[in-house]
């Protein structure tokens, strides 16, 4: 068994690019069952009344998109559904809300709803945790007043009667995680628990050990977990999209790395030199 | 003076905020939106700041032709023009766009998805059943690994949902803690910052 140990790790790389490939090409199609998470984070979505705004807060990266994108939007598809409003902002991550309006604005066109009228991308502004403490004292002083493109938000019919970020305004926050800033600290502690906005919150797989107390201690209302949650939700709203498309890979690296681990214990215990 | 000065203003930011913020006959007069103002102004200010110092030492590389003073060039060209770009044309130009969609994305997509060939090899070589803790490590991965993907649930039903109790219950209470104990340690080390009395931030030993 010491070729077990002694493999090449470029062998191990390419079965695994195969094994995605082949998947990418011939989906498996596996049954997804709902999480109590992902149920809990579509329940409190529909039970928000009809035309209420939600702050979108597009904490992510580039790196993070393949789990976050599918996230949001699944949720557009349900907040359009119900005419929620969005406003889709960051203070950490300069990507974050340009990625999500491409996303945003795909659904918006399928479904005929318009920017700036049913939702606005507020873009990436400087000042981190001040920017966000900003947002619910004067919101304009924190967007200065300008979109990501540098429209004015005052000539915008979706900005009407917005002044901050409060709850006589804003009926949810929807938060990502997938480092710092993000959901612990900076949707949970600067805008939802100051304002008293129920939070929900989109977080990538490696990032759920973190967020799972928050939500166990019910300062989350929901959390989305992955991609696998993502999947979940695509599935609730009807919407197959790329997170279920990932989860047959994602089925056949986890069977493909569990076997690898057994094999290269099988190998150790069987040329591992016995103490004398 | 090199140190004293930024340590004096660094107390009186510290006071501010706190006497602006926790003080409610204070926190009426707006002093603390004014302050975040401020911040948002001096912290727009780190990126000139960024952009000066990379042209400082790529500058130098290139006027130098020191070893790689290509990719230094690259940078600055990049750095430079996809600036003026999307100031010409705002971040969602045409050209920016395309640039960015077709460039950027893909580009960072890459690397991160090389993460997924170096976890592969890595938890063939790390995963071992050395000792009773690196079992117990091993096979809760393997667990909530297969747990997380529908296959879990495929091969024996229910394996989801004990994944979603070792999430839920060990590795909640685990987390708990730690996040406890840092918040603790972040306040303290604030605490600290605010009296004079950690000064590593200044440059040099504390």
């Amino acid at each position: 068994m010491q070729w077990a140990l002694d493999i090449d790790r470029r062998w191990i790389w390419a079965i695994i690019f195969i094994i995605i490939g082949i998947v990418i090409i011939h989906p498996l199609g596996l049954p997804i069952t709902i999480s109590p998470d992902t149920q809990q984070f579509y329940d409190t979505v529909q039970a928000l009344p009809d035309g209420s705004r939600v702050l979108v807060g597009a904490s992510f990266d580039v790196g993070a998109q393949g789990e976050i994108l599918p996230m949001i939007r699944a949720f557009a598809y349900q907040a359009f559904a119900k005419n929620l409003k969005l406003y889709i902002f960051d203070a950490g991550w300069t990507n974050g809300p340009k990625l999500a309006t491409q996303v945003v604005d795909q659904v918006a066109k399928e479904m005929g709803k318009q920017y700036g009228v049913d939702y606005v991308n507020l873009g990436y502004k400087p000042g981190s945790s001040t920017t966000y403490t900003l947002m619910t004292q004067d919101l304009m002083a924190a967007t200065k007043g300008v979109d990501q493109n540098g429209k004015s938000l005052s000539d915008m019919p979706i900005m009407q009667g917005v002044q901050k970020v409060d709850k006589d305004t804003f009926a949810l926050v929807f938060g990502m995680d997938i480092g710092t800033p993000g959901a612990t600290d900076a949707w949970l502690p600067l805008i939802s628990q100051p304002t008293g906005i129920p939070l929900v919150v989109g977080t990538i797989t490696m990032s759920v050990p973190t967020n799972k107390p928050f939500l166990a201690a019910g300062q989350y209302k929901a959390m989305l977990d992955g991609s696998r949650g993502a999947a979940e939700y695509e599935a609730l709203v009807g919407h197959p999209g790329p997170a279920i498309a990932q989860q047959d890979g994602a089925s056949l690296a986890a069977m493909y790395v569990t076997l690898l681990i057994i094999l290269a214990n099988i190998a150790w215990v069987t040329t591992r030199k016995k103490p004398a | 003076m090199r140190k004293e000065v930024p340590m004096v203003l660094t107390v009186l930011a510290g006071l501010f905020v706190i006497v602006a913020k926790y003080l409610h006959a204070v926190d009426q007069l707006g002093w603390f939106t004014v302050g975040n103002r401020w911040f948002q102004i001096v912290y727009a200010m780190f990126f000139l700041l960024g952009v000066v110092s990379l042209t400082i030492v790529h500058g130098k590389n290139v006027q130098r032709r020191r070893s790689k003073w290509v990719y230094s060039l690259i940078l600055l060209i990049c750095m430079y023009g996809y600036g003026i770009l999307t100031l010409e044309q705002t971040v969602d130009g045409p050209e920016a766009n395309w640039i960015y969609n077709n460039i950027i994305v893909p580009s960072d997509s890459t690397v991160f998805a090389l993460l997924a060939f170096f976890i592969t090899s890595a938890a063939y070589r790390a995963f071992r059943i050395r000792t009773r803790e690196a079992t117990v490590l091993m096979i809760t991965s393997v667990i909530l690994m297969m747990g997380t993907a529908p296959i879990g649930d495929t091969i024996i039903p229910g394996w989801g949902t004990l994944a979603h109790w070792l999430m839920d219950v060990p590795n909640s209470s685990a987390m708990r803690g730690i996040q406890i104990g840092a918040y603790l340690g972040g306040f303290a080390v604030a605490l600290r910052i605010l009296f004079g009395l950690e000064r590593a931030h200044l440059g040099g030993a504390s």
